[in-house]
């Protein structure tokens, strides 16, 4: 069994290492494919965690999970990618050299701290690694989220930080209910396509998807 | 047992929106709307008239969860959708008359309000926390296309805005979630029922009190998001101001309160784990914040929809407050406040579309004189805009009133004369606004091109001003018997039926500090 538990820690480094990675990354379908290699990452987290409790379900969850999050968001977001066809400029507040290394160091900060606090002991998760990374993963998407000026970065950025998410799901209580498991993940889809037209709409009005080009509304 | 009768309650949005697709004539298409919506607050009526009768009802094995909570907020959905759907009848013809849209559109138009409807009255009536997160998710997904109907650029801006800050918030939200329910799994609690509402209040005792302390912060300011609490607010005057006008009354008179209703439920537990003061005084904090961060912009303000919409901040600030001072009778003036602001927000949003479209503006500065122009919105508007400062006799002073009293009874003296100064600063700038608005001098307009002429706008915005209108002078002077009881019941709910505010043993209060 311990071999499972560093397969699924190497998981949970890789899905780690990829959002630094797309916090750095300049072309947005590069970060798409990021995206579905983290998404993989913590499937594959979900899996060995499940083969360890011996869940009965993990199969059929896995594969639910697969195909939202690695194969029909990926298809939405590409799709729209395409119908947008934006320059490939890269556009941030802050240099993505530095924007890679400012995570790199709230990581760093987040793994020191995790233990320091002394959650781990006070509660039962998984392992403290599998928390601190999905802390790690919830702050580098809002950092995505602020410093991206295009739209379209913006929607990854959130989606970088709904897999944190997921990943804490998997490190502090394995899985909700089904009811509410799969509503999240009709809405995820949901979400992805009502935020893809809402960016195609910003291409067409301002015919840019800089955000600071909107700047209609103040007071 | 009930299960027929909730399986009809929500099939009418679901058949409005069919019929909504099958109806070519553009005259027909309002009136069979507002039939529908007619149908669905009866019967929302009869439902609030059985869960008045059994405390609460549970239906689909658990899955809907409905007590006088859940029937307040069926009250105040169904009711405002109503009169919305009247409202869009006036208004959306105006609008094909003028060439912005055509029957595909407007179609679009009723398919959408149907929809957001109904994930409205699935958020107040599921049992699973679990399920009112994606529900009031949802709504955010499908009022974005109503916020940004008019595809221009301000509106696009809006509606984008509005999803985004909405779905990071309610992604805190979730985190919030995912820690209450670590902490049922953690003292043993069954994980399939693990985040219904019912099953939640009978172990809440068990539940670890840090745990649940983080968790509440997160449903805080998850659904406060959603709520439009300052400082999270930024979306709610954007997409209040751009959104047609039937739609800014529905999101200003109940969408903002959905977010408010998700607190509630979970605060009840979290108030059942660790005593009420850690909750009670983290929302009367955001509560004070948001009267507060609304008053600058009311005073300065010049665009006519946008006051409204900062109001909107002010007024969820209010009833945050009457939650936050937690006695019986302050949570009783909060929820008695959220129908009173339903009413008196749609009356006034509805009489400045009236107006902007008389005037051709929505700048305060264009708009003046109307009692002279448009004798009876004119009128309405002198009535309303004094029932949304808050005076006498009308129902918000009543329930202003209410939330006060609780204030000093329970000796929140700091926060009581606060509330008091802001509410009378806001009291000097809407009554300066809105008597330029109504009594003021008629700019001249013989230079201008277009020639203002006196007279109303249409017969159906009128008559969906009425029923609004009687609710604020009603409700000022008289509460109906059943909706008192209601009231009532969903104060006991909230207070979790406790006499005075102490009722907790000792130790659980110096726990919760």
């Amino acid at each position: 069994m311990s071999s499972l538990e560093q397969l699924s820690s190497y998981a949970i480094g890789i899905a780690l290492v990829v959002s630094i990675l797309m916090s750095g990354c300049h072309r947005l379908e590069t970060m798409v494919r990021l995206f579905i290699i983290q998404s993989l990452g913590l499937i594959l987290v979900l899996l060995f965690a499940g083969l360890i409790n011996n869940n009965p379900d993990i199969i059929t969850f896995c594969v639910i999970t697969f195909l939202a999050k690695c194969v029909l968001i990926p298809t939405i977001l590409t799709f729209i990618l395409q119908k947008i066809q934006i320059n490939r400029q890269i556009e941030t507040y802050i240099g993505l050299p530095t924007s890679m290394l400012i995570c790199c160091v709230l990581t760093a900060l987040i793994f020191e701290a995790v233990p320091n606090i002394g959650i781990e002991k006070e509660i039962h998760v998984l392992s403290s690694g599998l928390l601190s990374s999905s802390i790690s993963m919830i702050i580098i998407g809002l950092f995505i989220m602020m410093t991206r000026k295009k739209a379209f970065a913006q929607i990854l950025g959130l989606y970088v930080m709904e897999n944190g998410i997921f990943a804490l799901t998997i490190d502090t209580i394995f899985e909700m209910p089904q009811v509410v498991e799969m509503g999240i993940f009709l809405n995820l889809l949901i979400g992805a396509l009502v935020m893809g037209v809402w960016v195609y709409r910003i291409k067409q009005s301002f015919d840019t998807i800089n955000v600071e080009e909107m700047k209609d509304l103040k007071t | 047992m009930h299960n027929k009768e909730i399986i009809l309650f929500l099939s009418m949005p679901v058949l409005a929106a069919l019929s909504s697709v099958f109806i070519q004539n553009k005259k027909w298409l309002g009136r069979i709307q507002s039939i529908w919506m007619l149908f669905l607050f009866f019967l929302g009526l009869n439902l609030i008239k059985n869960i008045l009768q059994s405390t609460n009802i549970t239906a689909f094995n658990n899955f809907l969860y409905l007590d006088a909570l859940s029937g307040l907020m069926i009250f105040l959905i169904t009711l405002v959708g109503t009169i919305a759907s009247i409202y869009s009848i006036g208004y959306m013809t105006n609008e094909i008359e003028e060439k912005i849209h055509n029957l595909w559109k407007l179609k679009g138009y009723y398919v959408l309000l149907n929809a957001f409807i109904f994930t409205m009255l699935l958020t107040v009536i599921v049992n699973s926390i679990g399920v009112i997160w994606i529900a009031i998710e949802l709504t955010t997904l499908i009022s974005a296309f109503l916020v940004g109907y008019y595809n221009k650029e301000a509106p696009v801006e809006a509606s984008w805005k509005y999803i985004i800050l909405c779905t990071v918030g309610i992604a805190f939200a979730m985190i919030g979630i995912i820690l209450g329910y670590y902490a049922v799994t953690h003292a043993g609690g069954i994980q399939e029922l693990g985040l219904n509402w019912n099953y939640l209040t009978t172990i809440a005792y068990k539940l670890d009190p840090d745990l649940m302390k983080i968790a509440f912060i997160f449903i805080l300011i998850g659904f406060g998001t959603k709520a439009g609490l300052a400082p999270m607010h930024s979306w709610l005057p954007d997409a209040h101001s751009e959104a047609p006008t039937p739609v800014s009354a529905l999101l200003s008179g109940v969408l903002i309160k959905c977010g408010i209703y998700g607190i509630i439920r979970f605060a009840i537990i979290t108030n059942l784990a660790i005593g009420h003061l850690f909750t009670s005084n983290l929302i009367l904090i955001f509560g004070l914040i948001s009267i507060g961060i609304s008053i600058p912009f009311i005073l300065i303000q010049k665009h006519i929809k946008r006051l409204f919409a900062y109001s909107s901040l002010e007024n969820i600030g209010i009833i945050a407050c009457g939650l936050g001072f937690a006695n019986p009778i302050a949570v009783f003036g909060a929820l008695f406040h959220m129908i009173n602001h339903a009413m008196v927000k749609s009356l006034m949003f509805f009489t400045a579309g009236n107006l902007s479209l008389k005037f051709h503006s929505k700048d305060m500065e264009h708009i003046k004189g109307s009692i002279q122009l448009m004798p009876i919105s004119g009128v309405i508007l002198l009535i309303g805009g004094l029932a949304l400062a808050g005076s006498p006799p009308f129902s918000m002073f009543l329930s202003e009133f209410y939330i006060l009293r609780g204030g000093v009874e329970g000796n929140h003296w700091i926060a009581t004369a606060l509330f008091v100064l802001f509410l009378v600063i806001i009291f000097g700038g809407l009554s300066n606004h809105l008597l330029q608005m109504t009594l003021g001098e008629v700019i001249n307009t013989k230079n201008s091109p277009i020639k203002i002429l006196k007279g109303e706008v249409g017969r159906s915005s009128i008559l969906s001003l009425v029923i609004p209108l009687l609710m604020v002078c009603l409700l000022g002077l008289w509460i109906p018997g059943p909706l008192f009881r209601l009231l009532n019941e969903a104060t006991k709910i909230i207070t979790l039926d406790r006499p005075n505010s102490y009722a907790f043993s000792p130790n659980r209060i110096d726990k919760s500090l």
